[in-house]
């Protein structure tokens, strides 16, 4: 029984995933290079992952995606000369966007404990908020959850105050890119967004100039004595300056701020008053010549207080989409499987008035289904649930949501 | 007539147009030039002795230079191994960073964007800091990472608007290293060498015996005599063994990270050693304290472990995609978290071990 309706909501959703791909794919595609472009997709049913698909054009590709209709659709950020050679040394690489993926999964929001849930899958213990890197449980350890997350509106307003810093902190005023003609941004269809360089100079950098990047922007191995910072130099930094050196002073102003005493005591000797130190040093970080000095701090808290800002206000991205050359990320214009989301290509200047609860919402009409759980959400301009075991009409971009999150079935 | 700068900098694009105008026919260098010819010759024979060029370079308006680096380039081509290339090009690249050291700023810049085609200014100013110089981030990631080094991670620099601010010093490291990499890159194809007058033959025939002696003495030497270790090593590590193979320049974590592990694993010091031979830049008696420092028989007597996965990706040393195993990529060796490449080690000795007991049986 429980097989069955699983099996009718998945034909249900692939028809619905159909009628959207017949009339609209290919106005929202948008994807340049389509034949030199490699694809893969991920069936309903077998529940399979194919890749290596290579087509000549969008009237090929759209024909594929509507006789199939797959769950979730990629292509790749590369452009290749053999796109469908069954590996990557024939495949023959011609260059590859430079991509950034920030997903929302990785960010610790403060309202993931009111919607995210996890279970270890070898214990069964259960907790809210984000998945812990191993099992809370005594003598469990294990790493391996089952993770029940919700597209909150909070969190994608994070994300999307994340991708603004990128892209105006980082490529903007240190990689001197233009954000109005060099980059485009998608929305993952989920949780996430994705920035994409096009920029000649972008698409050429190898794998290791790749990972030099991202470590950049996420301030990874930075060591603030290359950046001035040590008690003997004449030449601290200060906020005002540009890169590292600036952003380093200003990271730790933001933290002193926004840290509660108890934080700050984890950093800083016990020895101070941590009010009056906050005070201080925030007065005496804000000025043109920071002296970086105080009373019983020591350069190795200097550089712990430093580090614990750059740790929490560095950019939160997948590193590993940034330095993968190989990789498949979600193709513009396809429907996101587990949501029937729209993942949607923007330009810079449309980023600020997106909205993925109405902007990515492509299904029209209403359908009536049975609502085994689910917390209050909004679709459009109109807030739903939260629901426990209900049969209600749903807006159809609604209930195809909580169809796709597996918390209803048809009725 | 020749300038100095295509003296000193004979594989610059200025010195390839110097030679293309010369128009001068290969094979009849041993016939018209003798003297180079042997000159070449032994340069390369003494690279392979001591991996030294002469220190004395000929800056006359006849200089030789220029036609001495393009007979050595024929005959590496000729050679066609990977380690001699790699000392020829070390070679060229250590004369060059020496020479830049008491260049103008002209020479330099005429160096960096004439050859390499980057983008390179000099005397800037930004913030109150004064910097010589400023490169595009493009170009000093050309070759940055290859460092390997904290101080060259682009997060350590100072960029702005894509350009990454440097000191005198610091450009002339990364021009050097670019030199290395220009000249390894720039092979000849085979077909645009014509077939070569017989007068070549007793020349390649010394060279390439001495390469096989030199490859035999090397091989003899190396560790790998009990095929279940060679098996076990971990992708990481077998990277590294091949780029010494090959004498290509090692980083100084890949030094550390390759010296690190064989010690854990059980390889006795002088094995090491035998293994940095090939290295463009081999000291044996600096060699052999830091590798007895990392035993733990100088200084401290501290032992160092192997580096940790993290810490190898963080230097790009992980080779996950290299593992035919799959246990780099799902990150498990047996179920267990796979955290250190001497984890993987074990693992696949155990494998291995098991393996060869049931053909025993």
């Amino acid at each position: 029984m429980v097989i069955e309706k699983s099996i009718n909501r998945q034909k249900f959703l692939a028809e619905k995933f159909r009628t959207f791909y017949v009339s609209k794919f290919k106005k929202e595609c948008n994807l340049s290079d389509i034949e030199y472009r490699e694809f893969g997709f991920f069936y309903w049913e077998p529940s399979k992952f194919v890749r290596h698909l290579r087509f000549i054009n969008i009237e090929n590709l759209a024909k594929h995606i509507i006789s199939k209709v797959p769950k979730h659709i990629y292509s790749s950020a590369a452009r290749y000369e053999v796109p469908n050679a069954p590996n990557m040394k024939l495949k023959s690489l011609i260059d590859c966007e430079l991509i950034f993926d920030l997903d929302v999964d990785h960010i610790p929001t403060p309202c993931k404990k009111d919607h995210d849930k996890w279970v270890c899958k070898q214990c069964g213990t259960t907790g809210t908020g984000m998945a812990p890197k191993t099992c809370p449980a005594k003598k469990c350890e294990s790493h391996s959850f089952e993770e029940m997350s919700w597209e909150c509106e909070k969190c994608m307003e994070i994300a999307k105050s994340e991708i603004f810093s990128i892209i105006e902190e980082f490529l903007s005023n240190d990689f001197g890119l233009n954000p109005k003609t060099d980059l485009f941004i998608v929305f993952s269809g989920r949780r996430g967004y994705h920035i994409h360089i096009e920029n000649e100079i972008y698409r050429k950098l190898d794998s290791n100039a790749r990972r030099e990047i991202v470590d950049y922007i996420m301030g990874k191995g930075l060591v603030p004595s290359y950046h001035g910072f040590s008690l003997k130099s004449g030449n601290k930094p200060n906020k005002f300056e540009t890169g590292w050196r600036g952003r380093m002073t200003r990271f730790v102003i933001k933290f002193l701020k926004e840290s509660s005493p108890n934080e700050l005591l984890k950093i800083l000797t016990r020895r101070v008053n941590i009010i009056n130190v906050k005070k201080d040093l925030v007065a005496q970080l804000n000025s043109r010549n920071p002296s970086w000095s105080y009373p019983n701090i020591g350069e190795q808290t200097w550089v712990n207080l430093i580090n614990a800002a750059i740790e929490k206000y560095g950019a939160k991205v997948d590193q590993p989409v940034t330095i993968d050359l190989h990789r498949l990320i979600r193709l513009p214009g396809s429907l996101h499987g587990k949501t029937g989301f729209l993942v949607k290509k923007m330009s810079y200047n449309e980023l600020e008035k997106f909205d993925p609860f109405s902007h990515a919402q492509v299904f029209e009409g209403s359908i009536r289904i049975h609502v085994h759980t689910a917390p209050q959400f909004r679709i459009g301009n109109e807030n739903f649930g939260p629901f426990k075991d209900q049969k209600i009409e749903l807006p159809m971009s609604a209930a195809i949501y909580l169809l796709c999150k597996g918390v209803a079935n048809l009725l | 007539m020749q300038s100095i700068f295509v003296s000193k900098f004979p594989f610059s694009k200025n010195a390839a147009e110097y030679l293309q105008n010369l128009d001068i026919d290969i094979r009849t260098l041993p016939t018209y030039f003798p003297n180079l010819f042997k000159e070449a010759f032994n340069r390369l024979l003494n690279l392979m002795e001591n991996k030294k060029l002469p220190e004395k370079i000929d800056i006359s308006l006849n200089s030789p230079e220029a036609l001495i680096y393009a007979i050595m380039r024929v005959f590496v081509e000729l050679i066609n191994e990977d380690f001699l290339r790699n000392w020829f090009a070390e070679a060229y690249s250590k004369r060059t960073e020496n020479l830049l050291h008491s260049e103008s700023p002209k020479t330099l810049i005429t160096l960096a964007s004439t050859t390499f085609d980057w983008k390179i200014y000099n005397e800037i100013q930004i913030a109150g800091r004064t910097y010589n110089w400023k490169l595009r981030f493009d170009n000093f990631l050309e070759v940055a990472p290859n460092l390997m080094a904290k101080d060259w991670k682009l997060v350590n620099q100072h960029l702005n608007k894509g350009w990454v601010l440097l000191v005198r010093e610091k450009l002339i490291r990364l021009i050097a290293e670019k030199t290395k990499l220009y000249i390894l890159n720039r092979k000849i194809p085979r077909d645009e060498i014509p077939n070569l007058p017989e007068s070549y033959t007793p020349y390649l025939n010394a060279l390439q015996s001495k390469i096989n002696s030199i490859k035999k003495n090397f091989r003899s030497q190396r560790i790998f005599s009990d095929e279940i270790n060679k098996n076990a090593y971990p992708p990481c590590i077998q990277f590294i063994l091949k780029k010494t193979e090959k004498g290509e320049n090692l980083a100084h974590p890949e030094r550390l990270f390759l010296t690190f592990f064989l010690l854990n694993i059980g390889t006795s010091i002088e094995d090491i050693l035998n293994i940095f031979k090939t290295q463009p830049d081999y000291n044996e008696e600096i060699t052999r304290y830091q590798v007895e420092f990392a035993a733990g028989k100088r200084g401290s007597g501290t032992k160092y472990t192997s580096f940790g996965c993290p810490k190898l990706i963080s230097y790009g040393l992980c080779k996950k995609e290299l593992d035919e195993m799959n246990w780099c990529i799902t990150g498990k060796v047996f179920k267990k978290v796979l955290k250190n490449p001497l984890q993987y080690y074990s693992g696949k000795i155990f494998l291995l071990s098991l393996k060869q007991e049931n053909k025993s049986k």
